[in-house]
């Protein structure tokens, strides 16, 4: 099955986003490094409160469990998401022509 | 090199939102064309009376989704988890900073470079909406830079960089390192202007920085991309840039 094959690729990112993930350095990205050092860091805002903040979930008070809930939750909506889309997409493309039939 | 809120005047923000969305529309139409397939269906009269009307007009066509298509949507959802779970990965470079994956030439190279653009901005939104990763009126900016120039572009100088290529296996990952690399160093040039035209820091301060740091991260991303590249190889992923019959007109 090829699709299985593609399903191993999508568990090994579930352990990557729960598992290797907590071994993520903590210091800035490239661009936050950048923003610090020249001053314009302070001019950043939130503008809205995400529901897992930094990759972390409010409710958990452990940090690594924290993280690792964030990064499976994480890779499992962007999967979801696509996969919704693309189906929601040819769908729509689908009825449309069948209609004019 | 997800860009917060707040860096970004709204004017800049605004238009790079109008840029992304083409572009982001742009690619679901070239994609969706690539998943159908028009079917002909004759219509019941015409298998009743054979001679009726005669010939083609009596045919219709049907949008079926292929094959194709439907491998395709689940290869998507699984390399868009994979380049969200490898960006949360950060590595650390030099002096106190880190970088991580961005994944456009990967997505680009194992999808093909329209589906890289949605499967980035995928990644993106649910980084902004869900994690606070980038922020929300920057999420066009944050499309632009590493969907479109990320995917698109890195597919681009993939493309140049294997014009003259006989046989494109032989420089396959040398060429992949090198799109990857650039890559992120075009995309850190291109946040650095947005910022400047922002108005939130002088060109000539912020461009030699970013592009500094942003040579560091793109090499990593170069050997990430190029190992992940390697393993999908050796184990017999089929790549679409390996895919001769071409879905759509690049």
């Amino acid at each position: 099955m090829k699709n299985n094959k593609w399903g191993i690729v999508f568990i090994i990112s579930i352990m990557i986003g729960g598992a290797l993930s907590l071994f993520a350095s903590s210091s800035p990205d490239g661009l936050e490094k950048i923003a610090e050092e020249q001053g314009f860091l302070d001019k950043g805002q939130q503008l809205f409160a995400s529901i897992m903040p930094d990759y972390q979930v409010p409710a958990i008070h452990s940090e690594i469990i924290g993280a690792s809930i964030a990064g499976i939750v994480g890779t499992c909506i962007v999967f979801v998401l696509l996969f919704l889309a693309g189906k929601f997409l040819y769908q729509i493309e689908i009825d449309k022509s069948n209609k004019e039939f | 090199m997800h860009i917060p809120d707040g860096f970004l005047n709204n004017d800049t923000a605004g238009s790079l939102m109008g840029a992304a969305v083409v572009a982001v529309g742009f690619a679901i139409k070239k994609v969706r064309s690539a998943f159908l397939e028009k079917v002909p269906v004759l219509k019941a009269r015409l298998a009743t009376f054979p001679d009726f009307g005669g010939g083609g007009s009596e045919m219709s066509f049907q949008n079926k989704l292929t094959k194709y298509g439907k491998e395709k949507m689940w290869k998507m959802a699984t390399i868009g988890s994979l380049i969200f779970s490898a960006q949360m990965v950060n590595f650390p470079v030099s002096n106190g900073t880190s970088g991580h994956l961005l994944g456009g030439v990967l997505a680009a190279l194992i999808l093909g470079p329209f589906e890289a653009i949605l499967v980035m901005a995928a990644v993106l939104s649910v980084q902004s909406f869900a994690f606070g990763d980038g922020g929300l009126l920057a999420l066009g900016a944050n499309i632009f830079n590493m969907a479109v120039f990320g995917a698109l572009g890195g597919y681009y100088y993939f493309k140049f960089l294997t014009k003259n290529a006989k046989d494109i296996k032989k420089v396959f990952l040398k060429s992949a390192f090198v799109a990857a690399w650039l890559s992120v160093v075009f995309a850190a040039i291109a946040t650095s202007i947005e910022i400047a035209l922002s108005g939130t820091k002088a060109l000539a301060v912020v461009l030699p920085a970013m592009t500094l740091t942003h040579i560091a991260i793109g090499f990593m991303e170069g050997v990430i991309t190029v190992v992940i590249l390697s393993i999908l190889i050796k184990k017999n992923y089929k790549l679409e840039i390996f895919n001769k019959e071409k879905a759509y007109e690049e």
